[in-house]
């Protein structure tokens, strides 16, 4: 993962187009906010009602740096479709989607802050707003999932067809994993994420990779720098 | 000679730029900064009073708000053929067209320097059989040719298929390559000229940075 920030890092500064050095960036960012997510796990938060809801507040990042992250991701496939063409009418729904997520989030920071789990009974309303969470963010991520994955189908280029795809797979198995937190914890369950886990992680990487062409620098090609008197008449 | 409109390419390409009556092509993925090149070649030739035609198959508002973002903003304007914007359209479905309106375009102006810019390669070989494309640009660049012309064409890698760039770079006199290379864990962005009318061959890369003022060109030390 640090190597994959690293990499987005310096595509970032490679680019001229604002457009795709933005999207390296949001790569990068994206990496990032994982990171800290996997790292806070490590950390103890007191059991306060802010100490409850800072444990929440790494996965709303996650869920909202990459629905940002989407987002940019659709509309350079668009710009790359040379008949700039909706996606699914993802212009549409981009904003609307944005404020569901936007809210589903709130009502899980909520959740986490006045019913953390481990209490005896959650209050009904707790439980209302976790079940819209575990609805809405996996509806609207999977939408978001099949938009890409149709701008992928859309775009000439070969390299941007391959990084997108590789995100719309990465966002289709967190979509999936968000969606099993609602169910009941069981042996299978509980393999399915971590598996689903593990393979959005790696095809994000894989997603970075394959973000450009890269060429290697062929060793011993110092540049040469031709004088007008060599050019030839 | 046609100067780049970047003063350390003009130097790398010995001082004078690019040949007279020549095609350029300029290869790299998408978001490099090919376009860049295009612009200041184009804003040369505008100071320099230089007939400009630009063929775009954006609408010319996306192209000079880019324009703008590195650095050209000029009173006088090329001509345009794009898909909105313009009297003349860029219509990717009608091949034919495009290469009429820039024919017609530069006789018009057979009396002055003309420069040609053009990022409709790319979009035509996708639409269209990689024979006819070839017969079809091998067409228009001798038919341009025959004019004071200088052709300066775009071409996105990594949207076809590995043959059909390096069947279209023998129908130019110059030919750019454009890429972020990797020398270990470093991503660096490089060029190299491919081949250059007039010029020998050249060896090694050349770094390229562009800033929203200007571009710079300098040899990179592997």
């Amino acid at each position: 993962m640090v190597l994959g920030i690293w990499r987005s890092a310096q595509m970032a500064n490679g680019f001229v187009d604002r457009v795709y050095k933005s999207k390296a960036l949001w790569m990068a960012a994206l990496m990032s906010s994982i990171l800290i997510s996997e790292l806070s796990s490590f950390i103890q938060f007191p059991s306060t009602a802010i100490g409850s809801s800072l444990v929440i507040l790494p996965l709303a990042l996650v869920i909202i740096v990459s629905y940002a992250f989407v987002d940019r991701t659709i509309l350079v496939a668009m710009r790359s479709d040379f008949f700039h063409r909706d996606v699914v009418g993802w212009m549409r729904v981009r904003l609307p989607g944005f404020v569901l997520v936007a809210g589903a989030l709130c009502l899980i920071v909520a959740d986490s802050a006045f019913a953390p789990s481990g209490t005896s009974a959650s209050p009904f309303w707790a439980t209302v707003a976790f079940d819209i969470f575990v609805v809405v963010v996996p509806l609207v991520l999977g939408y978001a999932a099949i938009a890409i994955v149709v701008s992928a189908r859309r775009t000439a280029d070969r390299t941007l067809k391959r990084h997108i795809l590789f995100l719309g797979l990465s966002l289709a198995c967190f979509a999936v994993v968000l969606a099993l937190f609602g169910s009941p914890s069981t042996d299978l369950s509980d393999f399915l994420e971590d598996a689903l886990n593990i393979a959005s992680l790696y095809m994000l990487y894989r997603a970075v990779m394959s973000l450009t062409l890269l060429g290697r620098v062929e060793r011993g090609t110092e540049s040469d720098l031709p004088s007008s008197a060599l050019r030839l008449s | 000679m046609v100067s780049t409109g970047v003063p350390s390419l003009d130097h790398i390409l010995g001082d004078d730029g690019y040949p007279d009556k020549s095609s350029v092509l300029v290869i790299g993925p998408p978001g490099i900064g090919k376009e860049v090149l295009g612009y200041w070649f184009i804003r040369s030739g505008l100071v320099q009073g230089d007939y400009c035609l630009y063929a775009t198959h954006r609408p010319v508002s996306d192209v000079v708000r880019d324009m703008k973002g590195v650095g050209i903003s000029s009173e006088r304007v090329p001509e345009w053929i794009s898909s909105s914007g313009s009297p003349v359209k860029c219509d990717l479905k009608d091949p034919t067209s495009i290469s009429y309106n820039i024919k017609e375009a530069v006789h018009r102006n057979k009396d002055r320097r003309v420069r040609v810019a053009t990022d409709v390669l790319s979009p035509l070989l996708v639409l269209n059989p990689l024979e006819s494309m070839y017969s079809y640009w091998s067409q228009l660049l001798s038919d341009l040719k025959q004019q004071y012309s200088v052709v300066f064409a775009l071409a996105e890698d990594g949207m076809h298929p590995p043959n059909t760039l390096t069947t279209m770079e023998q129908l130019f006199d110059g030919v750019i390559e454009m890429r972020l290379y990797e020398q270990g864990l470093a991503i660096t962005p490089l060029f190299r000229v491919k081949k250059m009318l007039g010029l020998p061959p050249f060896h090694g890369y050349f770094r390229f940075t562009v800033s929203n003022t200007a571009m710079e060109v300098v040899p990179h030390v592997v």
